[in-house]
């Protein structure tokens, strides 16, 4: 079954963790939490997000209206996500405690909804 | 609080398990009996402060609980049951019977542990049951969604009642495996609490389960098994306290933290366990800890004997965590600890590709035996395994330790 974590942190953790000294160690952890899931098999993919610099787009009857993050509604941050594959959600809530972030954030999980094959 | 929320709260703890054991027990619902003793619960909040506390507020909510039930009942069309009308309270009694309660804790564990329900819920529904957590906490305890595991809950009752699951106790052929499953479902709820980060969760939790450790080894003093679990128990339980601190390997700490009278208690447990001379996977466990423990106090560890009470429990019960202790035992056992790490490596890679303990020994063994730049990458991946603060402390302190000899070795 394959999920997707996201990874929502205040500002000053990434301010932290963009720190080249602060920094070292939670990107430490960071580190080995992703080798650990390349280590067991999970990993589909992640990535890093520019967490400050996100766009929002809408178009609500015809207008268009484009507004730019970081957004003061959201307290925390996206700042990544990864794919995994794993049996059960309940594996799946076990990589998100282990998740740095939810030290000091929120890791969300998303179940992925399977895609119906296309016809051929 | 005033004082009628108090006494309710005091009851609710003091006698939850033992209110609903005993109604359970009569009704063979466990879920009807939850919802009867809730409601009797919520009415002694609203009674109480008008009318006073009454003499007996135990005798009080069973009562109300039981008149709740057989309402049900009626409403069923089941009220023409005799064995039902017998236990009619008599609403016009001016004081419950205060008489003590036969306690059906016990039967209820044999009933939460029945081999009919899913052995990954025995633990979930004893807490909920006979303890009364709530499934909100239980569910963060498993590490899973708290829907699900309401979901599962409610399921495994409604087999209970369904399947009509006996409450008395098991016959002499099945005795042994019933036991078993009830002792296990309760080392499993013990050990949930290791996962805790919050030490007054992990706290609260753990001695919950030292309470039902105790109950069984105090209701069936003839079992070397139940014996077995309530020393191991207490033995983890005297070492508790010392780990507040940070955390240590038991051969690393001070056995001046430890508490002197429950390792006395579990060494005189353990020592009636063994009249019996029927060793089980809980007195091995047990006689193991007690072995490090003497080992500290006394400033000679046995490892010998130590990888022998292992052996004879991988003969028994050959679990992963097992057979990791083993190959650290015999690591320490002999003078070159790469023969534990082969045992380390035998064990199938898909199995502890993602177990902590698996990668943490791993890291040991290797910086045992000098490799430091191989233990350094293990403790990595057992600290990215672990969320417990402690833990990753010290597996932090041993990843740098390893670090700095490697670079010291290069």
């Amino acid at each position: 079954m394959e999920f997707v974590l996201t990874f929502h942190q205040p500002a000053e953790v990434f301010e932290v963790n963009d720190d080249p000294v602060r920094g070292v160690e939670p990107m430490q952890a960071w580190r080995l939490y992703m080798d650990a899931m390349v280590g067991a098999g999970v990993l589909r993919g992640a990535n890093r997000l520019e967490q400050f610099a996100g766009t929002a787009v809408r178009v609500r009857g015809g207008k268009r209206q484009v507004q730019d993050g970081p957004f003061a509604e959201t307290k925390e941050l996206l700042g990544g996500y990864a794919l995994i594959d794993v049996a059960s959600i309940d594996e799946a809530l076990k990589w998100a405690e282990r998740c740095p972030g939810s030290a000091v954030g929120v890791t969300m999980v998303w179940p992925v909804r399977p895609t119906p094959k296309p016809a051929q | 609080m005033n004082d009628a929320a108090a006494a309710a709260e005091a009851a609710a703890r003091g006698s939850y398990g033992r209110l609903l054991a005993w109604l359970a027990w009569q009704w063979r619902d466990v879920a009807a009996a939850e919802d009867a003793l809730s409601d009797a619960f919520a009415a002694a909040l609203e009674r109480w402060p008008r009318d006073g506390v009454p003499d007996a507020p135990d005798a009080w909510l069973l009562t109300a609980a039981k008149r709740r039930l057989l309402m049900a009942a009626r409403r069923q069309r089941q009220a023409d049951d005799p064995a039902l009308t017998v236990l009619w309270p008599d609403e016009h009694a001016v004081t419950p019977d205060a008489a003590p309660l036969p306690d059906a804790r016990l039967r209820l564990l044999f009933v939460c542990a029945h081999p009919a329900i899913d052995p990954g819920l025995h633990s979930a529904l004893m807490l909920q049951t006979v303890l009364g957590l709530d499934a909100a906490r239980i569910a963060s305890a498993f590490l899973v969604k708290p829907e699900a595991m309401t979901k599962r809950l409610v399921r495994a009752k409604a087999k209970i009642r369904d399947a009509g699951l006996r409450f008395e106790e098991p016959d002499p052929d099945e005795w042994p495996e019933r036991l078993a499953s009830v002792l296990e479902a309760i080392y499993g709820a013990y050990t949930l609490h290791w996962g805790l980060a919050d030490d007054a969760d992990a706290g609260e939790l753990a001695s919950e389960a030292r309470f039902l450790a105790e109950l069984v080894a105090s209701q069936l003093p003839g079992e070397p098994e139940a014996l077995g679990l309530v020393a191991l128990l207490w033995l983890c339980e005297a070492r508790r306290p010392a780990r507040r601190a940070g955390y240590r390997p038991l051969h690393e700490q001070d056995p001046g933290d430890w508490d002197a009278t429950l390792i006395e208690q579990a060494n005189a447990a353990l020592h009636e366990a063994a009249t019996h001379r029927a060793p089980g996977p809980f007195q091995l466990e047990a006689a193991i800890q007690a072995a490090h423990t003497q080992g500290r106090i006394d400033g000679r560890v046995p490892w010998e004997g130590i990888t022998r009470l292992h052996e004879r429990l991988l003969e028994i019960a050959p679990t992963v965590g097992a057979r990791i202790a083993h190959a650290v035992a015999l690591a320490h056992e002999l003078p070159d600890p790469r023969a534990g790490l082969r045992l380390l490596d035998a064990i199938e890679a898909e199995r502890v590709a993602a177990h902590q303990p698996w990668w943490a020994a791993r890291a040991h063994l290797l910086a045992m035996a000098g490799a430091h730049p191989e233990a350094a990458l293990a403790y990595g991946r057992a600290l990215a395994l672990t969320v417990e603060p402690r833990l990753r402390a010290w597996l932090m302190e041993r990843l740098r330790a390893g670090e700095s000899g490697a670079q010291a070795a290069g």
